[in-house]
């Protein structure tokens, strides 16, 4: 389980709650649900049934003395199993009172065998019981690491001799049960009682149903794999007369449907325990590699749980005249040139309705705009006659010709043409928790509280982390984790992953986004280029730190920086500036900082620097994107220029030199 | 400049010539609070406090004035296609092609403005000797979130009428939220302290109205289910009545 650092909150009345009480209280408790008492335990069950497990090593005698006895310590040695727990031990014995030939003084000792031996027959039935319906297939339990799988192993059975296929009486049962019960029967009873054996009338059954019915009656693989899957134990009709209990068959029902049958039959039939030819085997390159990988650790750790990692899909068709009217089509670009995406000549021709076609189609990918309640947002198209849904996009799209930049208006679509919505990958506890995180910030300090300002004390999207974070910082943040944004409801926990797992995520993230890993060259970063742009702009970094360091208007007004925290509303604290060099990558930060909302849709983060408009002249002189360059260059190279501002030489003391005769020769 | 002063005075020449012909109405009434006039809360300052603290800020949901019952920020507007043509010279030339929404006091002033998106534009302004931001989404419009430190403007021209008034917020300070009516006629009232309705010179004839406030949405009411309702507007006066809304409408959110 990982460490979630659940600690006391204070509220800004002063109250203070202690989250893990909370939980701990809500898990303790009924939650509306009576839980009804465990029935009492039947001991002569047990007992029974400690005699049937038993009976498995042991002769009868033995089984029903070890069972009434405990098994003596003496005999440990020879045991292999899970009988280890019926072991009386030497010291146990002699606790108990003595054998006696006195029947009060034996009966005494037989029930405080009793009592002792009691515990031990429900821990021998317990490991039994998992041993035998096989627990451990699916879960992990403490001392069965080694433990078995209890099913029959697939990796040949595409190819397994059908004589080997106990088909026992599965026609029987087929032709003997009624349909609501799985079988065909038609219902007439024989005058023993019985129901009729007319065979299965094939001309009744779907073309199917009556293919595999047909193979199985045939003795065939596939009737088999077929019955198994749908009935497992139909298997077992007629049989467990004479079988004991333990030789049971034990698959579960699954209530497979009848595609996933067949999905399951294509699978099976298909273990030949062969390798694949050479020409099928996927090799995949080291991006990709990485992602499968990642994919690995992200489900081990269950990420998607609280993050969503890929944004909700939708595809839709389009009226072309209804879409100019309801989305701007005609928008010309106003922003920082390198924030524009680019399509080319053919995505952008290809993205138009087809001729001859009546609609046009696209997808977007991002997130529907909601309402307070979480449902999709419903508003009057231009018409006023219609309704329309807006989709805010994620993922930059061309649709009818016209570029929808992410941070650009939403894409106006009409309801009735949408033709498939995917949900997003992962992230449903963030949006189980959005409401409660809005309603609850309402309620409290900020009844002004927007449903996109709740977005962003939620664990974050990691849709584009990859290109946001250095993955040397994101390995150690994995491995450490701490606060980053003092705004969120919920803290990473730590998972005490390997270094191995950290590792394997920090590279996933730089692949699946195509990002430079494990080391990236960024031209900002280079000496050579901070001492050109100084020459070319004298100060430019001292005045870009004028605006970081300006808690009236900018940065520190809502950024900690080192050991500086904003005074005001945590819920309004932005991470620490001092870590942006280690953490961001340059190409984001350039982007990020020029216009949030292009990388970010819900972000409260503001434009310091609008595209050509002036700000900030008191503090920096200059154009926007001289101001944005500053700045950037500043927090990417915080520590240097930190470390500049750092006289050793006026520090330090040096012992005094004394001439030496070296020295003097030297001089000489 | 003075070409484009020549070019205003023949544009209002021509739609004074175009509204010769034609009758208009003005539309008047009042929205009163029907129950005790709620105190509004004060705001807990979080940020900033020793600006905008002693501001004596309150929360502007809901602003009945305790004297008249007059409801603040009720906003009234022609929902219905109205012809640039056919709206009133004396109308068209009142509006103002620039409208400034600022931050003032750690608070939107106005906390509720209207603008004719096809001739006016929007100024967003900070009046404060601290830094505001202005976040605003329109609908399938263009997000800007600028921060605007103090006397800084951003300016900002609306592409789409929108349906429902759009948000501003200041993340910066989380209390202040204001809003901006979108509209593609010069139609809508904003309702001052005493909730009086006046707009001057509506086009005579048959309008749908929309009536929106912020913390009951729509006013749905029986006369305005969803908060809409239709009117014929006759030349000279018309009286929308004394309006008074129960005080449960305003109990939703």
């Amino acid at each position: 389980m990982p460490n979630l650092f659940l600690e006391p909150i204070t509220a800004a009345d002063g109250a203070v709650s202690d989250p893990a009480a909370d939980i701990t209280a809500y898990l303790l408790s009924s939650q509306g649900k009576t839980i009804e008492a465990a029935p009492a335990l039947n001991e002569s069950a047990l007992k029974e049934l400690a005699f049937i497990h038993l009976q498995n090593s042991f002769t009868k005698s033995q089984a029903d003395d070890f069972v009434k006895k405990g098994i003596p310590e003496s005999l440990q040695g020879d045991l292999k199993g899970d009988e280890v727990e019926l072991v009386i031990t030497d010291a146990e014995e002699a606790a108990l009172p003595p054998e006696s030939e006195n029947k009060e003084e034996q009966a005494l000792r037989e029930q405080a065998l009793d009592k002792l031996l009691m515990p031990k027959r429900l821990m021998y039935i317990g490991r039994r019981t998992i041993t035998k319906q096989g627990c451990t297939g699916c879960h992990d339990i403490p001392g069965y690491e080694d433990a078995k799988p209890i099913g029959t192993g697939l990796a040949d059975w595409g190819r397994k001799e059908t004589s080997k296929l106990a088909f026992e009486q599965v026609v029987q049962f087929l032709e003997n049960t009624p349909r609501d019960k799985g079988g065909f029967s038609h219902g007439e009873v024989s005058h023993e009682g019985e129901e009729s054996h007319h065979g299965i009338d094939l001309d009744r059954l779907d073309q199917d149903t009556a293919y595999f019915v047909e193979k199985l009656e045939g003795h065939e693989r596939e009737g088999f794999l077929w019955q198994k899957l749908k009935a497992p134990r139909s298997y077992d009709y007629k049989k467990t007369q004479n079988k004991t209990y333990l030789e049971r068959l034990r698959m579960p029902k699954f209530n497979f449907t009848d595609e996933q049958v067949e999905q399951l039959m294509t699978f099976v039939l298909g273990l030949v325990a062969e390798p694949p030819a050479e020409q099928f085997v996927y090799k995949p390159d080291a991006r990709q590699l990485a992602i499968l990988k990642g994919r690995e650790v992200l489900q081990k750790y269950n990420c998607g749980g609280c993050h969503m990692l890929g944004m909700e899909t939708w595809k839709f068709n389009y009226d072309p005249k209804w879409f100019a009217e309801n989305n701007d089509l005609t928008a010309a670009w106003d922003d920082y040139a390198f924030l524009e995406p680019h399509f080319t000549p053919e995505q952008i021709a290809a993205s138009k309705k087809p001729p001859g076609k009546v609609h046009g189609t696209a997808t977007v990918t991002g997130m529907p705009l909601l309402t307070d309640e979480d449902q999709v947002q419903e508003t009057e198209d231009a018409s006023g006659e219609a309704m329309m849904n807006y989709f805010t996009q994620w993922e930059n799209v061309a649709i009818e010709g016209h570029v929808f930049a992410v941070g650009g208006p939403d894409v106006g679509i009409q309801p009735q043409l949408v033709t498939a919505k995917y949900p997003s990958d992962g992230g449903d506890f963030a949006k189980y928790l959005h409401p409660i995180a809005l309603t609850t910030e309402r309620a409290g300090p900020n009844p002004a509280a927007k449903a996109s300002d709740a977005w962003g004390w939620l664990p974050p999207p990691l849709v584009r982390e990859g290109k946001k974070v250095q993955s040397d910082w994101l390995y150690e943040f994995l491995l450490n984790p701490y606060v980053i944004r003092p705004a969120t409801v919920l803290r990473m926990p730590n998972f005490h992953m390997s270094s191995e797992d950290a590792r394997i995520l920090a590279e996933y993230f730089a692949a699946v986004d195509d990002a430079a890993y494990p080391t990236e060259f960024s031209p900002r970063l280079q000496t050579s280029h901070l001492e050109t742009a100084e020459q070319a702009r004298p100060e430019r970094l001292q005045d870009a730190m004028k605006i970081v360091m300006d808690g009236q208007n900018f940065c520190v007004k809502c950024h900690l920086l080192g050991n500086y925290i904003p005074p005001g509303d945590p819920k309004a604290l932005a991470p620490n500036l001092e870590r942006v060099y280690q953490r961001m990558r340059p190409d984001f930060t350039v982007r990020w900082i020029a216009n949030p909302k292009r990388l970010l849709p819900y972000t409260g983060m503001p434009v310091n620097f609008p595209h050509n408009q002036e700000s900030a002249q008191n503090l920096f002189p200059g154009t926007s994107q001289q101001q944005l360059d500053g700045v950037v260059d500043l927090l990417l190279n915080y520590d240097t220029f930190m470390k500049s501002k750092n006289s050793y030489k006026d520090q330090i003391v040096a012992p005094p030199v004394a001439p030496t005769d070296s020295g003097s020769e030297a001089n000489n | 400049m003075k070409r484009t002063s020549w070019q205003s005075l023949a544009l209002l020449g021509l739609m004074a010539a175009a509204a010769q012909g034609a009758e208009y109405g003005n539309l008047t009434g009042q929205i009163l609070f029907d129950g005790e006039a709620p105190k509004p809360e004060a705001l807990v300052v979080t940020k900033d406090q020793a600006f905008c603290g002693p501001k004596m800020l309150v929360n502007e949901e809901l602003l009945v004035d305790p004297e008249t019952k007059g409801i603040s920020n009720v906003v009234l507007f022609i929902r219905s296609k109205v012809d640039e043509k056919d709206v009133h010279p004396e109308v068209a030339a009142a509006a103002a092609p620039m409208l400034r929404f600022d931050n003032v006091n750690c608070r939107f002033e106005p906390h509720v403005t209207a603008i004719w998106f096809t001739k006016q534009a929007l100024e967003l302004h900070n009046a404060d000797e601290v830094g505001h931001n202005s976040n605003m989404a329109p609908l399938g419009d263009k997000a800007v979130n600028p921060l605007l430190p103090m006397n800084a403007t951003l300016n900002y021209t609306f592409k789409k009428k929108q349906n429902l008034p759009v948000p501003v917020s200041c993340n910066i300070h989380p209390w202040m939220k204001g809003y901006v009516v979108v509209r593609d006629n010069p139609y809508t009232v904003v309702t001052p302290v005493d909730g009086k309705v006046e707009l001057k010179n509506i086009p005579a004839g048959k309008h749908e109205f929309g009536i929106w406030h912020e913390k009951c949405g729509w006013v749905d009411t029986k006369a305005w289910p969803k908060g809409k309702f239709e009117m014929e507007i006759k030349a000279g006066e018309n009286d929308l009545g004394v309006v008074k809304l129960d005080a449960k409408l305003f109990s939703k959110k």
